[in-house]
């Protein structure tokens, strides 16, 4: 029961970040695109969750203990340090380059759709270039031919494990589930 | 590119963390805090007794969307990026900002408001702030 419990609280809050839109990267930038393409959803998710949780707490801690185990395990410390605010300023930069935070990025893992971050030539995404070409990509590497040489590699390597979890998905993992994958 | 406003999903999907974070409070006593569960069950801070906790809960995680699949259509996500060195920064800033700061969005971000934790409340400020920051200059001053 013990476990049990657990697990169900992990696939809740797993299914909490999918019908929330967490787990869509370009919906989490465009929330912290405050004075662009404001996308204000995030706000909502967070507010909900602090909606169930901060009288949840409340009255789970008016009891002695929790049900599986000895006492409530909080972090005590109330200090302000350097760790704290350096570790978040870091990891906000993180979360706003990539859109996905560690709950969302473990999450997706079992989308297995790694080609969804190969979009085709001429995709609106903020990194690209007309032609398709990472326009910060030029900036790390000095050739822009092995550039392009490393991307075909990884994206044709991609492209058929992407098949091949199609597949194995949608023929014998979950047939009556069509998943359109996006390369 | 733009992305739908979705308040009724968002609320929903919100209000489903929270319950989560009350159920894992109410049953283990433990705070549902990402980077705190993962870092538990890697070294160098792995924590023997955290272990079975961390990885059951991930598992549940991992569980979540192949559940979502047998009863829901497909939802929508999109790509910010293709390119993996930049993507891979990414990822190390956060794991490392979120491990070096003793919490994500769900720890301090959900949990941490919640218990009206002045670290937590200073933490997603913090983040918040960098976060809307990167954006910023991502497209408007980079103009990626």
């Amino acid at each position: 029961m013990k476990y049990i419990t657990l697990l169900f609280s992990g696939i809740i809050f797993g299914i909490g970040l999918v019908l929330s839109g967490m787990t869509n990267p370009l919906k989490v930038q465009n929330f912290l695109d405050l004075f662009g393409l404001w996308d204000p959803s995030l706000a909502f998710v967070m507010g909900g969750a602090i909606f169930v949780a901060l009288p949840g707490f409340w009255l789970v801690q008016k009891q002695k203990k929790p049900f599986f185990s000895k006492e409530f395990d909080l972090p005590k410390r109330k200090d302000l340090d350097f760790r704290l605010i350096f570790g978040a300023g870091v990891f906000g930069i993180g979360w706003g380059i990539g859109g996905l935070c560690p709950g969302p990025a473990l999450t997706s893992l079992t989308f297995f759709d790694i080609g969804i971050y190969i979009p085709n030539s001429g995709s609106n995404s903020p990194f690209f270039d007309i032609d398709g070409i990472s326009i910060l990509g030029s900036f790390y590497s000095q050739s822009r031919d092995y550039d392009e040489f490393v991307k075909l590699s990884v994206h044709d390597t991609i492209q058929f494990l992407n098949i091949y979890w199609k597949e194995l998905y949608n023929e014998y993992l979950f047939p009556s589930h069509s998943l359109e994958f996006s390369i | 590119m733009e992305t739908e406003f979705t308040p009724i999903t968002s609320l929903a999907g919100g209000a489903l963390i929270g319950l989560s974070a009350v159920m894992l409070m109410a049953s283990h006593g433990k705070i549902a805090g990402i980077s705190g569960i993962v870092s538990r069950i890697l070294p160098p801070a792995i924590q023997k007794e955290s272990i079975p906790f961390g990885i059951i809960f991930i598992l549940g995680l991992l569980l979540a969307v192949p559940i979502w699949n047998l009863f829901f259509v497909e939802i929508e996500r999109q790509a910010v990026s293709d390119n993996y060195f930049i993507l891979g920064i990414a990822g190390l800033l956060v794991g490392f900002g979120s491990s070096y700061g003793n919490g994500c969005t769900s720890g301090h971000g959900v949990c941490g408001l919640s218990r009206g934790s002045t670290r937590s409340i200073i933490a997603t400020v913090t983040f918040m702030f960098t976060g809307f920051l990167t954006v910023y200059i991502l497209r408007n001053t980079l103009g990626l």
